[in-house]
């Protein structure tokens, strides 16, 4: 039994599978389908969705509900997340679980809506002030979709933040053909509440307090000011450091638990091939049609950098290609890691996928 | 028809989180007396403040929302509505209060104030109408009069300043009603009857920053400022007397019209030059109800067959 359909699609039966019920969004290329599927589904499913009258107002929308117990998806490209920014922030600080699909698209500006790119891979990283990090996973192909889109409500509801579903035009908009038991039902994420207590508890450093919802009980307060466990506005210094220690170490202290990566090794493989996204595809062939043995590692946790990971598999590589949509923007976060290695990259920002060929040619 | 009044006692206290005050609000600014009419309002409509949730913007208003011992939420500046938008279709039995600031609330949140009208979703907003960003020091915002000093009109003014409930009107809002903080009943009023509002209820309120804006203005006492927003009524506001004779009192709310409201607090009708008004849409429906689950997947069952 196999199935033609989009990662669109496959996004949406992640959300509904993972317990979503709370959608609202801005008609963007190439991330509509998610919308209109959300639109259309979501209520059959006992959940809400709403078209916001703009991106700022979406990603608000979503917050709220996620503050009054929802498991709340928004999705949009690149030129959207500019606009949710500023309540990406609010998010991080706030400590609200919400999953961000940006469906990227060739920028800057407009840039090309129908136009394949990997570029905003450093956007969604940075994308928001403060400089704090979030989580990022990049699926591979439309049946990945339907699994990393679950994986994001679980981590939201782990670390109570923003997780961003990274992908692109291809991948979110192209049919393929899956197999159908890549929708086999997968458990709804856990979520921690409680009804008592500090609300932002950032005691022990690293860990996570229970979620206080509105609605549920005694009257809860959220803020995206410093602010103190008990959700009050402060200047105390070592209470605003501790807060946003809390908010890195969160996310920095667990690295293992987010890495998701496909690590292709092979004995004798001397060059290492680091790919993400829709690149997977083209980086597996390539090591297929290969003549000599490569190695490849596929990361589908792009943020944080599984950095341990990464340099487990550059053992015995003195060669690494990273093909990206983009000229360069993920390499460097290899070349940082990579030491004394040369690292090339295989760059494509005209609209049109990298090839197998390409790989094998920067290999060589 | 009802004439039922009810006697109840409140204490602030029990509303605010008292640990908190004093306020960082200058001494003698209105947003003190606009959060005690916001409780006052609540109290007597008997809300549980578990089931009441403050959603506020970013400026000198949205400080509110960490006094208030309700649901709390502090946003980013201007997108209230937003934030409390997603927090009703989430939970509908909540009642959802929106406090924001002239600048907040139609300088950079217009948009979704619009929007939250035109959609009629179930929720008071509260907007302080102070004339200028205070918190950020005095920059002129759309509301400065023409003519009005800033830190960014020093020489006054020359841009229109925008007309909240012609705004209301437009976008739709079943609700509008303006007061000022020198009419403390009226404006207890107001709120109390726009949370009986099934939909959109916006309060404008007239409020005064003296220490930045009336001070470049020539009004550099609180007393200067309250007494511009009605010099006829301000030594003889019925409205005030009345609060002095009977400091706690509430209608049975919901019952009283928007006519028995004006004649009884002397509230005129679309004045718009004046500062009290006061209007309802009659077959006002909540739509925050429509897209919730079953109703939406039925329109779209009956659409599809």
């Amino acid at each position: 039994m196999r199935e033609y359909i989009d990662g669109a699609t496959a996004i949406v039966r992640g959300a509904l599978a993972a317990g979503c019920d709370f959608f609202a969004g801005y008609p963007i290329t190439p991330a509509s389908g998610i919308l209109m599927a959300m639109m259309r589904d979501l209520p059959r499913t006992g959940g809400v969705a709403i078209q916001g009258e703009d991106e700022i107002a979406s990603i608000g929308m979503c917050i709220g509900a996620a503050m009054a117990g929802s498991r709340a998806m928004t999705a949009t490209s690149g030129p959207g997340i500019s606009l949710y920014s500023e309540n990406i922030g609010l998010a991080i600080m706030g400590e609200v679980p919400l999953v961000i699909v940006d469906v990227q698209r060739l920028g800057p500006a407009t840039g090309g809506a129908t136009t394949v790119s990997q570029g905003d891979v450093q956007f969604v990283r940075w994308g928001t002030a403060g400089g704090y990090p979030i989580i990022a996973l990049c699926p591979t192909d439309v049946a990945d979709c339907y699994r990393l889109t679950v994986r994001a409500f679980e981590l939201a509801e782990r670390f109570r933040c923003p997780v961003f579903l990274l992908t692109d035009k291809e991948v979110v908009m192209t049919p393929a053909t899956v197999a159908a038991d890549a929708f086999v039902p997968l458990p709804v994420p856990e979520r921690t509440t409680a009804d008592t207590g500090l609300p932002y508890e950032f005691v022990p450093a690293g860990d996570v307090p229970a979620l206080h919802l509105i609605g549920d009980g005694a009257a809860v307060r959220f803020t995206g000011s410093t602010h103190d466990e008990g959700a009050f506005i402060t200047k105390h210094g070592p209470t605003i450091e501790a807060l946003n220690r809390h908010l890195a170490a969160k996310v920095d202290d667990h690295v293992a638990e987010i890495t998701m990566m496909d690590h292709i090794a092979q004995a004798g493989a001397a060059t290492l091939i680091v790919g993400y996204g829709v690149t997977a595809g083209a980086v597996a062939s390539a090591v297929e049609l290969s003549d000599s043995p490569l190695a490849a590692l596929i990361v589908r946790s792009v943020w944080p950098v599984p950095e341990e990971a990464i340099r487990d598999a550059l053992a015995g590589i003195d060669r690494v290609v990273v093909p990206e949509l983009n000229l360069g923007l993920y390499r460097r976060e290899i070349e940082r890691l990579a030491g004394d290695r040369e690292v090339v990259g295989v760059n494509r920002i005209d609209g049109d996928l990298i090839s197998p060929q390409q790989i094998l040619e920067a290999t060589a | 028809m009802s004439n039922a009044t009810v006697q109840i006692s409140i204490t602030l206290r029990d509303y605010l989180r008292a640990d908190r005050l004093p306020t960082t609000w200058c001494a003698g600014c209105g947003l003190g007396i606009i959060m005690n009419a916001i409780v006052q309002a609540v109290a007597y409509r008997r809300l549980d403040m578990d089931k009441v949730s403050m959603v506020s913007g970013i400026g000198c208003t949205g400080r509110m929302s960490g006094y208030v011992d309700c649901n709390t939420v502090h946003t980013t500046h201007g997108r209230a509505p937003a934030f409390a938008t997603g927090i009703k279709l989430a939970r509908p039995e909540m009642t959802v209060i929106t406090v924001m600031g002239d600048g907040d609330a139609m300088s950079i949140g217009g948009n979704h104030l619009v929007h939250a009208m035109r959609r009629n979703i179930g929720m008071v907003a509260i907007v302080v109408n102070n004339n200028v960003y205070g918190l950020t020091g005095g920059q002129s915002s759309p509301t400065t009069p023409v003519g009005g000093v800033s830190t960014t009109t020093t020489a006054g003014s020359f841009e229109r300043p925008m007309d909240l409930e012609a705004l209301a009107r437009t976008a739709g809002a079943p609700f509008f009603a303006r007061a000022t903080v020198n009419h403390t009943a009226s404006l207890t009023m107001s709120i109390e009857k726009a949370l009986t509002v099934d939909g959109f209820a916006l309060v404008e309120v007239i409020s005064n920053c003296h220490v930045i804006y009336g001070r470049m203005n020539g009004m550099p006492e609180a007393s200067d400022m309250i007494a511009a927003m009605d010099g006829d009524t301000w030594r003889t506001n019925p409205a005030l007397l009345k609060r002095a004779d009977q400091s706690i009192r509430v209608t049975a709310a919901g019952v009283e019209t928007a006519q028995e409201l004006r004649r009884r607090e002397g509230v005129s009708q679309d004045e718009r030059s004046g500062r009290g008004v006061i209007w309802t849409s009659s077959g006002s429906i909540d739509l925050s109800h429509r897209y919730q689950r079953e109703m939406t997947a039925r329109q779209h069952d009956e659409v599809a067959t």
